[in-house]
């Protein structure tokens, strides 16, 4: 998601997730060109079946060619080495 | 600063819909937020949606929309409030017990307690523990090996269950009687602790020491500044520390004990960083993000923090992304979500919300028992001091779900900030507009929080390389 996106916006309600598809689902419209899905799951980088359908609810996107993208991951405790 | 009180809404209705168990509204300032328990998802809301929520305005089509993401429902029976039951009352949960409070056989440049070996010390000229206590709260004692034991056994009891044994370097310990460290963990063990974890070099764990951890299952925290020798050599300004401290991790690994390795990043590594975090996972340890420096103790160095382009990459929050746990949600709407619990006893007795809040000082054990500070107003102020007091924070829809570092905000600010007030200075949103990545937070010299955009192209410039906090 861009940061422009979620800019205040008086008129229509908006409703945006801003949980990183790994907690969440993955929404379709959120799935690369030519991916496939599989259930819940990290499925890069290898075994991937090429996309018959976008991905569903509960499903995560899958990079059959190329490097996967670094997982989002959403915000933990900032690092603090001693505890 | 008056206090503010939680604002937190459930089972919001509007005709025949109504929130879902689990499901709840946060507003922000110019915008809102729903968490869902049940999904661990958090939505951003505009205005107009929080309207509709609220009541101020009526959009049954948004509420059947919210049906269809499966946050309402028309179900009327059987609804539970959960806020109330996430609600903790402020009990010990963690305690670093800093046995070694000066002593260390490394001098590390960023030493956020400021240890050093005795010898340099003397050299120096700086008494022990000079540097860290207030005069009027000084206390010159250190605690004896059977205080340190009521003071475990006073922790068990208050319901702790995860302590850690830190310095300095705390395997110099060295009781009355020649106990040492290890002599306090098997009593910690004895007592019934379920988590026990030494943060240590590990320069100086033996064969026989190591051994000993395994039989004593202790966790090992140790650090690692670099995969090269001659950086972290001079880090720790202890020439020989990497090979030392690798035939530790060696050892370690060797029996089996589980090991953190941490890396603290600042200027004179942050070029080996990656391969530093490479290195590390191919010796097959557990490890976090780096941490970045804080300017605390003699990290409080211009001269050695990194690099602005290394602390956006590496430390700022530059895009939302964020999900929520009951646990989680609980830490926050009972207090501080970091600070909540936890505690550090140093070695003359002083209480510290934190292991690098070094000039908070709450209690002392050698004045008072450790229930009496627990059970203080000293620190269950900070334990209870929700983010609805952080400046900015207090306005951010995101303020529940959410995480910071007291210390850290305290310190970057350089004296303009409060403790529990300072606004956390690695978040780049501005709750005010709805925007993020154009800057940060800072404190002015009149205490006011204004948002910094000097890191603005920078921000953008690590951001379209793909920052290491940015969503893909």
């Amino acid at each position: 998601m861009k940061a422009e996106q979620l800019n205040t916006q008086i008129g229509e309600p908006k409703i945006v997730l801003v949980t990183p598809a790994k907690a969440g689902s993955c929404p379709p419209a959120d799935c690369p060109p030519n991916a496939a899905c599989r259930p819940n799951t990290d499925c890069y980088p290898n075994n991937c079946p090429p996309a018959m359908r976008p991905c569903g609810p509960d499903m995560l996107p899958c990079y059959p060619n190329g490097k996967a993208p670094e997982p989002p991951r959403p915000y933990p405790r900032p690092s603090c080495y001693p505890g | 600063m008056k206090e503010r009180n939680l604002d937190i809404k459930e089972h919001l209705f509007s005709g025949e819909y109504t929130f879902k168990d689990g499901v709840f509204f946060v507003p922000g300032v110019s915008r809102g937020a729903i968490y869902d328990l049940n999904s661990s998802n958090i939505y951003s809301i505009n205005q107009s949606a929080c309207d509709i929520l609220t009541g101020e305005t009526e959009n049954p089509e948004f509420w059947k929309k919210l049906e269809l993401m499966n946050l309402v429902s028309k179900e009327k029976s059987d609804r539970k409030k959960i806020l109330p039951k996430l609600l903790q009352s402020p009990s010990l949960q963690f305690v670093w017990f800093e046995i070694v409070s000066d002593d260390c056989n490394e001098s590390c440049i960023h030493c956020y307690a400021e240890c050093m070996p005795s010898t340099y010390r003397k050299e120096m000229g700086i008494p022990a523990g000079e540097d860290k206590v207030s005069e009027p709260q000084k206390v010159d004692r250190k605690i004896s090996f059977e205080r340190w034991k009521q003071l475990i056994n006073e922790s068990y009891s208050l319901g702790c269950r995860k302590c850690q044994f830190i310095g300095g370097e705390p395997t110099l310990y060295k009781g009355e009687n020649n106990e040492t460290v290890f002599d306090l963990v098997e009593y910690a063990r004895s007592v019934g602790f379920e988590f026990i974890e030494i943060f240590t070099n590990g320069t100086l764990l033996t064969k026989e020491k190591v051994q000993k951890i395994k039989t004593l299952g202790l966790n090992v925290a140790v650090s690692l500044y670099s995969n090269d020798e001659i950086i972290h050599d001079s880090i720790t300004k202890t020439p020989g520390s990497f090979r030392k401290t690798m035939e530790a991790l060696k050892l370690l690994q060797d029996v089996g004990v589980p090991v953190r390795v941490e890396t603290v990043l600042m200027r004179p590594n942050e070029e080996t960083i990656n391969q530093t975090q490479k290195f590390v996972e191919e010796m097959g340890f557990s490890h976090k993000q780096p941490d970045v420096l804080r300017p605390n103790g003699r990290g409080d160095n211009p001269s050695i923090m990194p690099t602005r382009e290394s602390i956006v990459k590496y430390s700022l929050m530059l895009s939302p992304s964020f999900s929520i746990t009951k646990d989680v949600l609980s830490r926050n709407v009972s207090g501080h979500p970091c600070l909540l619990g936890k505690t550090a006893i140093t070695d003359n007795g002083d209480v510290l919300p934190c292991i690098f809040s070094r000039s908070m000082i709450v209690g002392n054990t050698q004045k008072t028992t450790l229930t009496q500070v627990v059970s203080g107003d000293n620190l269950k102020s900070v334990w209870k001091s929700t983010k609805d007091n952080v400046l900015v924070c207090q306005d951010c829809e995101y303020r529940y779900a959410c995480f910071d570092c007291r210390p850290l905000s305290e310190g970057a600010n350089q004296g303009n900030g409060q403790y529990l007030t300072a606004p956390y200075p690695r978040c780049t949103y501005n709750p005010y507009t709805g925007e993020w990545a154009k800057g940060v937070w800072r404190v002015n010299e009149k205490g006011e929080p204004y948002y910094d955009e000097t890191l603005k192209p920078i921000i953008e410039d690590v951001m379209q390389k793909g920052g290491e906090n940015n969503e893909s």
